[in-house]
């Protein structure tokens, strides 16, 4: 009631600093069921101060509780944004469905509509000398060579190149291509570069 | 932003010895040996800090803080004495940040120097486990504060050693990604 | 920074080459060069004189510091001072690095000159962490940091600056209730300077 359910909940997320957990729905429902608890409490309580004056410190105790639940389930959300945000830039725009199923379904509108935001963004720079904007989650690293050998890790199917060539890309087998081509496949972990 | 920050939530859920001053009924559940629905002024109980904060500030108070036995008299000494010897992480995972909150609690502001002095001492710790071939000892006795500090060097000290030895950098499967699919390799294993 | 960031940073320094082919003068971003004469020494970055040699289209000229009297020098001013020396110039190690790794043929004595660059770098990486453990100890806030270069700066973050914010943020806040007479103790440490 103090607190307690809302740590386990921030627990989990430091256990798992770098990767995204599924989103705890069941617990945070118990814990908003807390804080009804807590507030209908406080209210009978509050109406009752004025025969007992007495219980006004008990509802300032309890209001410092609600305000803690408050703050931690705040924190959570918090940092399971920030951890979202970076899905972005890591996996591209599009989730594929077992990071899908991790996220809730307004984190997910979070998500898209950050997605959104992002394109324009990058679209919207260089538009006034006549370029259609710049991919700012290419390039994360200067640049060395304009071919470079990778390793198919995972199979992918098709790749269509910017010159038309179309690549399979089957487990095992390796190509000699393009690095602007590869990158975005490479940071997805289905490439792998090798020298 | 530390009201959002899940280590100072972390933090301030650690618990102080406190003497409540006055009596709150209803609230005998905060302490656990108590039978009672109400609790009694004159108890003394070990409340998360954070609590004993929001209570000792009101007009009047409703506790006193005491201090935790790591910032007492005793432990004071053996930091000053030889700091680098204590495992933090089993004495006090929070030290510092805990130390920070319950300093001001201590009148004669003895704390706040243990916490600096301590600090400095171990910092040579932080950077010789940043280089440690054997990094899961080195990381053992450092609190979470130095062991943040140490992960921070280890990254910049991995990365400054790999260009020093390679020819060519690679292109590398993002981080988010590559745990994810570490955690997945690990379920699927269990299954 | 990430070390590949200055290495980009680094090789846009100008390196002197000698071309096997002949071609126009080329225009990049950084700047015009050429026309390129098979045989005759020029300027061209570093990061495209690199290129030309994997592709085998040139001869890399050895800068002038890199050579083993010089360089010997150095080393034992480094051993002596108590300070850091100033080396050759900011990117010294990636110029090393990159023009070692692709023509260490066009260097005479290319592996004794790789030791000694190596044993210079360990030399002021060890200094550099000696004095981080003494500035934290001794409590000043600031060091003189001469002649230290880019890359070597770049080891050290975010582990100084951040530790010494911590400290920084532990005597603040653990002093902040206390008595009135400590609100202007907590700078007084400053008075004590560390020369690096």
């Amino acid at each position: 009631m103090f607190g307690e359910k809302v740590i386990e909940l921030l627990k989990e997320s430091e256990r798992n600093r770098e990767t995204l957990s599924p989103f705890n729905d069941e617990k945070i429902r118990q814990i908003i069921e807390e804080m009804h608890i807590l507030f209908k409490l406080n209210m009978n309580d509050a109406n009752a101060t004025s025969e007992n004056k007495s219980l006004w410190t008990t509802v300032q105790v309890r209001h410092s509780a609600l305000e803690r639940n408050k703050r931690c389930l705040l924190a959570y959300l918090y940092d399971r944004i920030n951890k979202i945000k970076t899905l972005r830039w890591e996996f591209g725009s599009v989730l594929p469905p077992d990071i899908r199923e991790l996220l809730s379904d307004s984190e997910y509108d979070w998500f898209s509509k950050y997605s959104t935001n992002l394109a324009t963004f990058m679209r919207s720079l260089g538009q006034d000398i006549g370029y259609s904007g710049i991919d700012l989650t290419e390039n994360l690293r200067p640049p060395k060579s304009l071919y470079i050998e990778v390793l198919c890790i995972t199979d992918y199917g098709k790749l269509e190149l910017e010159d038309g060539d179309v690549v399979m890309l089957k487990k095992n087998s390796r190509h000699f291509l393009p690095t602007s081509e590869c990158q975005t496949l490479i940071r997805q972990g289905i490439l792998k570069q090798i020298t | 932003m530390s009201y959002l920050s899940v280590t100072d939530i972390l933090v301030s859920n650690e618990k102080v010895p406190c003497k409540f001053l006055h009596d709150l009924p209803k609230l005998g559940f905060l302490d656990p040996s108590c039978t009672d629905d109400d609790l009694k002024a004159g108890t003394s109980v070990e409340i998360p800090i954070w609590l004993a904060e929001s209570l000792s500030s009101r007009r009047p108070p409703l506790v006193t803080v005491d201090l935790p036995k790591v910032y007492k008299e005793t432990y004071r000494e053996i930091f000053s004495a030889d700091a680098c010897t204590v495992d933090l992480h089993k004495l006090a995972q929070y030290f510092y940040e805990l130390g920070c909150y319950v300093a001001k609690y201590d009148i004669k502001g003895e704390v706040s120097t243990t916490l600096v002095n301590t600090f400095r001492q171990r910092f040579k710790m932080i950077l010789s486990a940043s280089v440690a071939t054997d990094s899961i000892n080195a990381l053992q006795p450092l609190s979470e504060c130095e062991r943040d500090h140490t992960a921070a060097a280890m990254t910049t000290e991995k990365a400054l050693s790999s260009w020093l030895k390679r020819g060519e950098s690679l292109l590398t499967t993002a981080t988010m990604v590559a745990n994810h699919r570490k955690r997945k390799r690990a379920e699927m294993e269990m299954l | 920074m990430d070390p590949y960031e200055i290495e980009f940073i680094g090789e846009n320094r100008i390196a002197s080459i000698i071309p096997n082919f002949s071609y126009d003068k080329i225009y990049l971003i950084c700047g015009e060069f050429g026309p390129f004469r098979a045989g005759l020494p020029m300027n061209v970055p570093l990061w495209l004189a690199v290129m030309l040699k994997q592709k085998q289209k040139c001869r890399i000229v050895p800068p002038d510091w890199m050579e083993i009297d010089n360089l010997e020098n150095i080393k034992e001013e480094e051993k002596r001072s108590r300070f850091f020396t100033k080396m050759p110039h900011e990117h010294y190690m990636v110029e090393a690095k990159l023009i070692l790794g692709a023509a260490s043929e066009d260097i005479p004595n290319a592996s004794e000159i790789k030791t000694i660059i190596k044993d210079i770098w360990d030399i002021r990486m060890s200094k550099l962490r000696t004095s981080m453990d003494a500035l934290m100890k001794s409590g000043g806030s600031y060091g003189r940091l001469d002649h230290l270069t880019m890359m070597e700066i770049n080891s050290v973050k975010p582990l100084l600056p951040s530790a010494m914010n911590e400290l920084l943020k532990i005597q603040m806040t653990s002093k902040k209730s206390s008595s009135a007479t400590l609100n202007s103790s907590t700078f007084s440490q400053s008075g004590t300077s560390q020369n690096l």
